[in-house]
């Protein structure tokens, strides 16, 4: 009994922390309702194509909640750079919306998408 | 992203990885360390620290390289236990550096050891005079093994004709005030015998010993709580 024991417990340890380490990797490429972020990106970028300024605003506000929970889902899995590079293609993408700038914000929203692509690697 | 929970998390993972398979590796890991072992303890170590703290990397590929490195000194380690040759190739063969009292200088060359590091591992083992030593060999893991002249070595029970008697290995009865059920029965005595016996002692509670340990032939060992050196 306490050998059966002795081998579970590692096993069962270590299949954990690969699931903690790769938890983030089955999320960012499930297609599930709960990752959201790919579809609100594709989302902004109609509206901005749209000259839809205001619908645009608030889809990124949406984008942005997605983010953030997001974040603990995909920490552990992560670069930190990788997490760096989103934070603030969003904060120029809030920019670049508010000044209505159509090339700035395409750029933007497909370096973000770039950036949310690279997160499976 | 909450960096400290973060850091918390890849070391615990760290951690805990290191611990489960160095413990699949065996003692042969921290027992007898051979250089090679120990530049493997070092890049293994090293590893384990990155995935910890370094949060520019992910944890996955640090902890693949991990696992990665002890399945291959495990495939080592089998194949040294099962080919003869293929230990003597990876691990290496000890090297007499003193034969019949002589110092084997080519000997010492090959394997890089100088005559300073040979004195220092024979001081390091109370012997000074190179005259006492017969043989002396380094071994895989860098100590040196001495075997004395016939004269030098201490006399045994056997040469004066004496018989020797067994100690054997003593057992704990009492630890920190704590009688230990399971080392009462191994060595055949109760918890009345041991009473009896402290009380002979003057001692009244097993709370009072610190340590208390039976050999083979029934002789016991105390140490109180209190003590009368100053």
């Amino acid at each position: 009994m306490r050998k059966w024991i002795s081998y579970v417990v590692p096993i069962v340890t270590l299949v954990i922390f690969i699931l903690i380490m790769q938890g983030g990797y089955y999320y960012i490429t499930s297609m599930s309702d709960k990752n959201t972020i790919p579809q609100y990106i594709s989302i902004v970028e109609n509206d901005v194509k749209a000259d839809r300024w205001d619908n645009a605003k608030e889809d990124l506000n949406n984008l942005d909640l997605a983010w953030k929970k997001a974040i603990p889902k995909v920490q552990f899995h992560a670069e930190m750079d990788a997490i760096d590079g989103i934070k603030e293609n969003l904060a120029r993408l809030s920019g670049s919306i508010d000044a209505k700038d159509l090339g700035l914000s395409l750029a933007e929203l497909r370096e973000l998408a770039e950036h949310w692509e690279n997160l499976k690697n | 992203m909450n960096e400290g929970i973060v850091v918390v998390v890849r070391s615990i993972i760290g951690f805990f990885t290191l611990l489960i398979f160095t413990r699949v590796l065996g003692k042969q890991q921290i027992a007898q360390l051979t250089f090679f072992d120990y530049v493997l303890g070092i890049t293994i170590g090293s590893i384990a620290a990155t995935l910890s703290v370094d949060l520019s990397s992910r944890a996955w590929p640090h902890w693949v390289g991990l696992l990665v490195w002890a399945i291959i000194v495990l495939i080592l380690q089998w194949v040294t236990l099962k080919y003869r040759p293929a230990a003597k190739y990876i691990i290496g063969e000890p090297t007499i550096v003193i034969m019949n009292g002589q110092i084997m200088e080519d000997a010492m060359r090959k394997i890089r050891y100088t005559l300073a590091d040979v004195l220092h591992q024979l001081r390091d083992k109370g012997i000074f005079d190179l005259k006492q030593v017969g043989f002396a060999v380094v071994e895989t893991d860098g100590k040196v093994s001495v075997l004395l002249k016939p004269e030098f070595l201490p006399a045994t029970p056997q040469d004066l004709n004496l018989t020797a008697q067994t100690s054997g290995l003593s057992t704990e009865l009492i630890y920190d005030g704590i009688i230990i059920n399971e080392n009462l029965k191994q060595a055949n005595v109760d918890r009345l015998w041991l009473e009896q016996e402290l009380e002979k002692k003057g001692i009244h509670q097993v709370s009072e010993v610190f340590l208390a340990t039976i050999d083979s032939s029934g002789n016991l060992f105390l140490d109180t709580y209190k003590d009368t050196a100053k």
